[in-house]
């Protein structure tokens, strides 16, 4: 047998051990594992969080041994322990996450000069196949939710239908190409911070728009995808995130309108019907009962305009991708988006 | 072998193999069931709703035979502030002051 045989004997055996997403992994050797806890700069001990719903712990080399397998470079390994110290923020509930029956799974986006250092993709096909940095990130955390924190599929991971996403999900803003600050600077962050935004979210929902004379009917346009029935966010008044493409984001820029505008403008305008929500939805007949709506909704009337997130600055908007007219809405499942700095 | 032993085996082997198990044990919270209370005549129950639609009449029903069937004396409805959030230790606490036992139930 050839050490290549061997390799293929051994990535067998990985797929049996239950520790895989489905694809191959690297093997986690001892060595390999040794390399990243190494990158980490922190001891192998070191304990990163306690992941939901059984709250094993995430050590350093725990995560590190997830990061070899999903295909990591050691200088990936600050990203990922980030990503996983924001996702047991008490305000994102990963553990709720893990086990709902919603498609929901954590979407990693990568802020800030690690982005160059790293190779991240924040440009065409952000959310695509193709890049290590991207990929290998997104599927580490993926890996350590599940591995760690014992969310399995049909078991503790209840899970309608998933979605992709759920093998990776990761992307780097595309500062460059922005018209505005970057999101980790609106939120407090310095432009010279490294910083990962960690948000719950759906699949991205394609919002094509070639029409791009006017900042009123682009953003109307936006507004049709996030007005409707079967997101979460109308009910629970949540986060939703737009992922603006540069030349959908430059068709603001070039009329002026702040970030602060275009929360604003789709705030107002991305209603639900009162009557609609109580036509299915989370609660249907009973939206009432369980609602959560800002107090200043009219809840006697069935034509009340029901915003889709309880405040404008809810509605989070990051720049990514290339070029033509494609951007994405990403409905969020319930969680806050959560931002910090990459300690290096 | 089941598929709990083969995947078992398959751990042992790559552990021997030098590999690093990627999992971790769940946590040892220190937690035990409380002791059962066996009978429920007399005793005042909890009803714990996590918020989804309809829980909350599946344990109405639930209250409503533990008394006629069960002589439970008194009831004490309570719900979680959201589905996806575990109950709070305040939650938690209010239903081991108020009640001998306590009845959770989920909707959908």
């Amino acid at each position: 047998m050839t050490a290549l045989d061997e390799h293929i004997e051994v990535m067998e055996l990985l797929f049996r051990t239950g520790w895989t997403d489905g694809l191959p992994v690297v093997p986690p050797t001892r060595a390999a594992v040794d390399l990243l806890v190494e990158a980490s700069g922190r001891p192998a001990d070191t304990l990163i969080a306690e992941i939901p719903p059984l709250y094993g712990a995430a050590t350093v080399e725990k995560v590190a041994a997830n990061a070899v397998m999903a295909g990591c470079l050691p200088e990936y390994m600050p990203v990922v322990i980030t990503a996983l110290e924001l996702l047991v923020h008490e305000r994102f509930n990963v553990g709720g996450m893990q086990c709902s029956t919603h498609m929901a799974t954590p979407l990693v986006i990568i802020h800030g000069p690690i982005r160059h250092e790293l190779d991240v993709n924040c440009a065409g096909n952000v959310f695509g196949q193709g890049r290590r940095a991207n990929a290998a990130i997104g599927r580490a955390v993926k890996l350590a939710l599940v591995n760690i924190g014992g969310s399995r599929p049909g078991v503790t991971d209840k899970a309608t239908l998933g979605h992709p996403g759920k093998y990776t999900y990761c992307m780097g803003e595309n500062e460059e190409a922005s018209p505005w600050e970057p999101f980790h600077v609106r939120r407090g962050l310095s432009s010279t911070d490294s910083a990962v935004t960690v948000f719950g979210a759906e699949g991205p929902h394609n919002i094509n728009s070639q029409v791009m004379d006017s900042p009123y009917k682009l953003a109307k346009v936006i507004v049709s995808m996030m007005a409707n029935l079967g997101s979460n966010h109308v009910y629970i008044q949540g986060q939703s995130l737009i992922v603006l493409c540069p030349e959908h984001a430059a068709v603001f820029g070039k009329a002026k309108w702040s970030v602060e505008d275009l929360q604003q403008f789709l705030f107002e305008n991305a209603r639900v019907p009162h009557r609609d929500m109580k036509l299915g939805g989370i609660y249907g007949p009973e939206t009432d009962k369980y609602n959560v709506f800002p107090r200043w909704v009219d809840r006697g009337s069935d034509d009340s305009p029901i915003p889709v997130a309880r405040r404008a600055s809810d509605i989070q908007i990051v720049v990514a991708g290339g070029s033509a007219g494609h951007s994405a809405f990403i409905p969020g499942w319930g969680s806050r988006a959560i931002t910090g700095i990459i300690e290096t | 072998m089941s598929d709990s032993a083969l995947e078992a085996a398959a751990v042992e082997r790559a552990l021997a193999l030098g590999l690093v198990a990627p999992t971790a044990e769940p946590k040892d919270t220190g937690l035990t069931a409380a002791d059962r209370v066996g009978a429920v005549r007399g005793l005042t129950v909890g009803l714990l709703h996590n918020r989804k639609r309809n829980g909350d009449l599946l344990l109405a029903d639930i209250g409503r035979m533990l008394q006629e069937r069960h002589g439970v004396a008194a009831l004490y409805p309570i719900a979680k502030f959201h589905y996806s959030r575990r109950a709070t230790p305040e939650i938690l606490d209010e239903l081991a002051k108020n009640c001998d036992a306590a009845v959770t139930a989920i909707g959908d």
